[in-house]
């Protein structure tokens, strides 16, 4: 007698892919800021990892290895299309934004405008940081880049979104951690 | 109250508003109902498999 169950027992992955869809179609929202895209960007990633089930590792982070095929295929999509204007400091986008009207409590419709300025990059190191959940660690390696880089990443798409807002950014925007801090001093970006 | 704890304060309060704002965006995407194209596209794949193992 064995305790181990029968092969066919075994539960297979792609049973566990209907639970991910939501924060998959979340996650394409927050990549191209329009649902019907969203729609199609998340049909492309779900068949991808239909297909490539067998490279998943059995007991990683099945929604980590989700959420970067679908951010490998939107930037893939982006570079063919190249429907997008080139706006790496946002000077483009902060020309088309208008200051949000806000007293004390801040509308949700200024902070989608706002949110919606910030280039893909930065959208999505919020939300996989932010909102999501996900550690730096498992964002840098969902990325292909350093933890020091989605660190300062995430601080400057804060720092972006605040100046979008007309919020008061200082040093707490740098967060606690004095690596994220130095590289973004060295970096030349300065808190208000 | 220096002027510079007002500042931090408000900073750490935009930051605060911010990383809200953020969880709420996406908390309202994932609520949202997933289209009946998604659940029929498993659907599909899913029989492909079975046919495919038969």
């Amino acid at each position: 007698m064995t305790d181990r169950p029968p092969a066919d027992a075994v539960r297979d992955p792609r049973d566990e892919l209907p639970e991910h869809l939501p924060a998959m179609r979340a996650f394409a929202i927050s990549l191209t800021r329009n649902s019907a895209s969203a729609d199609d960007l998340v049909q492309d990633a779900v068949v991808k990892a239909w297909s490539n089930f067998h490279s998943f590792q059995p007991g990683t982070n099945m929604r980590a290895w989700l959420f970067t095929i679908l951010r490998n295929t939107f930037y893939s999509n982006m570079r063919k299309s190249r429907r997008e204007v080139p706006d790496p400091d946002g000077a483009y986008s902060a020309m088309l934004f208008e200051k949000p009207a806000h007293d004390a409590r801040l509308a949700m419709t200024d902070f989608r405008t706002a949110f919606d300025q910030l280039s893909p990059q930065h959208r999505e190191v919020l939300i996989l940081v932010g909102a999501s959940g996900f550690s730096y660690e498992d964002v840098a390696e969902m990325t292909g880049v350093a933890v020091g880089t989605v660190k300062s990443r995430a601080s400057r798409a804060r720092l972006r979104l605040a100046e979008l807002l007309h919020l008061e950014a200082g040093e707490d925007f740098l967060g606690e951690d004095k690596t994220t801090a130095a590289v973004m001093s060295r970096s030349g970006i300065q808190a208000a | 109250m220096s002027g510079n704890t007002g500042k931090r304060q408000d900073s750490a309060a935009s930051r605060a508003l911010i990383e809200d704002n953020l969880r709420k965006v996406y908390q309202e995407t994932l609520n949202e109902e997933i289209p009946d194209k998604l659940r029929d596209l498993l659907e599909r794949l899913r029989q492909t498999q079975q046919e495919a193992g038969k």
